[in-house]
């Protein structure tokens, strides 16, 4: 407040047309007082009367001029003051018109070219804006498709089902390319027959109901049957030249444009991966190719992967924990044994173990404990057996014996030493918890069956049955 | 349950070489053919033409006094068949003959099988008697008498 007062007092003024009038007033006043002390003759002039209107007049006269002078200065300051708001208001399409070659109309153009070179400079930021939005959409939409490549990575590492991998990696490839239906086709590795896995989208109900899962695909014949063969991706958008293949496998899957990759790994064909939508005038791009590829490509080291653990299912012998043979391969050896066995007219037992009131045991004990003790009774089954025979650890605490060219007499005989061994090891157990005893039931090829799946069945009946009646015994 | 009390270890090669009828030779070659084609030793002398099954069936009897049956002209009771079921007959090559009492008359192709003995015993619950019968003359009882069950 104090400040605008003070501004009064000075007469000074935020008006620049003002503030030069109340100059040029005092500077008027300064030069006639001025005079009137230089030239006392002139003064008396005033005091004539016909002296008067003349002074006056040309008084009047030089004030005007002076005062047209001054306008004619500060005018164009104002209306460029005026357009100068308006431009830094944002309006960059005014232009001032200056007419002049003084420094006000110098100050004019250099205001028009500042002002054409922002709006310049706008524009381009505008455009750099438009750039920029649409590569964060495209970072956006490939970070989206990176996360879904990482999805199924992840599951791939943490070993998930197969079929979860396979649903995950198909829905994956309709997030891409406004994509309405994808379709996975795989080997069934038994028949070598190439069949339709999995469909997924909006159609894919209507399509499994006219009976696209059934469909007959033969390596080499059509669409489907070609690209299977190819160890590259495939495209059909608006550039494919059609022909009557490609409608067929358009009408298949009722799709306007598609990408194909075969699923292959080292040269072995898996299956084959389509995506497929339904616009008009489509173009594939390359990140659309490339992912759907990458995505087969997935598949495949999903496909092997669940390939060799089941390989490695089928070579593993021998149980993790205990070292004895494990029920896969002791059911295989049984059914040999009993053949070789049977060719020489010689019997061949079978004798399953089980450890008495084990589940109460890894309730009080935990399942370390039972581990441990699962340990020692194996060590002792080793201990037990000759070469030619064959201890396992036939379930979660089962045990069997494999005991080729012995008929029941003489497998009692072995069987009873182990049940005693069992029960002479845990008889020192202080926690009469810990006092563990196994049952054993002896099964003989040929009085029992024929096969080892007869012999293991009737193993288990009595087992059980010698179990209920209170355990610790070898039946027969 | 007492072990066999016929029991004895002795292998038929050597039997028949003490009695000449092949030589030790014959017997090297039939041990590799039954490696090879996990048959019987008697069957292998056979099959190889070293042996006839009476040739066998006659050292048995000589050696371990078994009695040799000829079973093409015998009679089996169905009761007495339908004490030992047939894979069990089959896979030993033995065929009962006979039962009175607790005591079981058994033909066997190899009439040293103790195991084979064994396991009619714990069967039938009955002693057993054994007499010596060739291979083929089971066999043929066998698929007489089972099959009419």
């Amino acid at each position: 407040m104090a400040k605008v007062y003070f501004k009064r007092v000075l007469l000074s003024s935020k008006n620049l047309k003002n503030e030069i009038l109340i100059a040029f007033g005092l500077i008027l006043i300064a030069l006639l007082v001025f005079l009137g002390y230089l030239f006392p003759g002139v003064s008396s002039l005033f005091q004539t009367k016909t002296g008067l209107p003349f002074v006056a007049i040309i008084a009047l006269f030089i004030a005007v001029i002076g005062f047209l002078i001054i306008l004619h200065i500060v005018e164009p300051i104002i209306r460029i003051c005026n357009e100068a708001k308006l431009i830094a208001d944002g309006n960059f399409e005014r232009e001032i018109e200056m007419a002049r070659e003084d420094e006000i109309g110098e100050l004019g153009v250099a205001l028009n070219q500042m002002t054409r070179r922002i709006r310049d400079n706008v524009e381009e930021l505008q455009k750099f804006s438009k750039r920029t939005e649409s590569i964060n959409a495209e970072i956006n939409r490939r970070v989206v498709i990176l996360a879904s490549l990482v999805e199924i990575s992840n599951l791939i590492a943490q070993n998930a089902e197969l079929e979860l991998i396979l649903k995950a990696s198909v829905d994956k490839c309709l997030e891409l390319g406004n994509m309405v239906l994808s379709c996975l086709v795989l080997k069934n590795l038994t028949t070598g027959d190439f069949k339709v896995h999995l469909v997924s989208g909006p159609k894919a109900k209507l399509l499994v109901e006219q009976g696209l899962m059934n469909l007959s695909i033969k390596l080499g014949k059509g669409v489907i049957g070609k690209t299977i063969l190819k160890q590259n991706a495939m495209v059909i958008d608006q550039n494919t030249k059609s022909n009557d293949e490609m409608d067929e496998f358009k009408n298949l899957l009722s799709v306007k444009n598609a990408i194909l990759a075969p699923v292959t790994s080292k040269g072995n064909v898996f299956g084959l991966l389509m995506a497929g939508n339904e616009e008009d005038n489509y173009e594939c791009s390359s990140t659309e190719k490339e992912v759907i590829y990458l995505i087969s490509k997935q598949i495949a080291i999903a496909v092997n992967n669940d390939l060799l653990t089941r390989e490695i299912e089928k070579l593993e012998v021998t149980d993790h924990l205990t070292g004895l043979f494990n029920n896969t391969f002791t059911r295989k050896r049984l059914n040999e044994e009993i053949k070789r066995s049977a060719s020489l007219q010689k019997p061949c037992s079978f004798v399953l173990f089980a450890i008495d009131r084990f589940d109460e045991f890894t309730k009080n004990f935990g399942h370390i404990a039972a581990e441990n003790m699962l340990l020692k009774v194996a060590t002792i089954f080793k201990e037990r057996i000759t070469t030619s025979d064959k201890a396992a650890r036939f379930g979660d605490h089962e045990f069997a014996l494999l005991l080729p060219g012995r008929n029941k007499r003489e497998s009692i005989m072995v069987a009873e030493e182990i049940r005693k061994a069992i029960e002479k090891n845990f008889t020192k157990e202080e926690d009469d918890r810990r006092r563990l005893t196994c049952t054993g039931a002896i099964t003989e090829n040929p009085i029992d069956g024929v096969t080892a799946d007869e012999l293991i069945l009737r193993s288990s009946v009595i087992l059980s049955e010698a179990m209920q009646q209170g355990g610790n015994r070898i039946i027969f | 349950m007492k072990p066999y009390k016929k029991a004895t270890n002795k292998h038929l090669g050597e039997l028949l070489v003490e009695r000449g009828v092949i030589d030790n030779e014959q017997v090297g070659m039939a041990l590799a053919y039954q490696k090879e084609k996990g048959m019987l030793f008697g069957e292998v002398l056979v099959e190889l033409k070293f042996a006839t099954e009476e040739d066998i069936a006659q050292a048995l009897t000589a050696q371990y006094g078994f009695p040799y049956l000829p079973l093409a002209n015998y009679e089996i009771d169905q009761e007495v068949i339908n004490a030992v079921p047939e894979h069990v007959c089959r896979q030993f090559c033995l065929i009962p003959i006979d039962k009175i009492g607790k005591s079981l008359s058994l033909a066997m192709a190899d009439p040293l099988n103790v195991h084979a003995a064994e396991d009619v015993e714990l069967i039938t619950g009955c002693t057993v008697q054994t007499f010596v019968g060739t291979a083929s003359d089971i066999r043929e009882a066998i698929d007489k008498y089972y099959k009419k069950k």
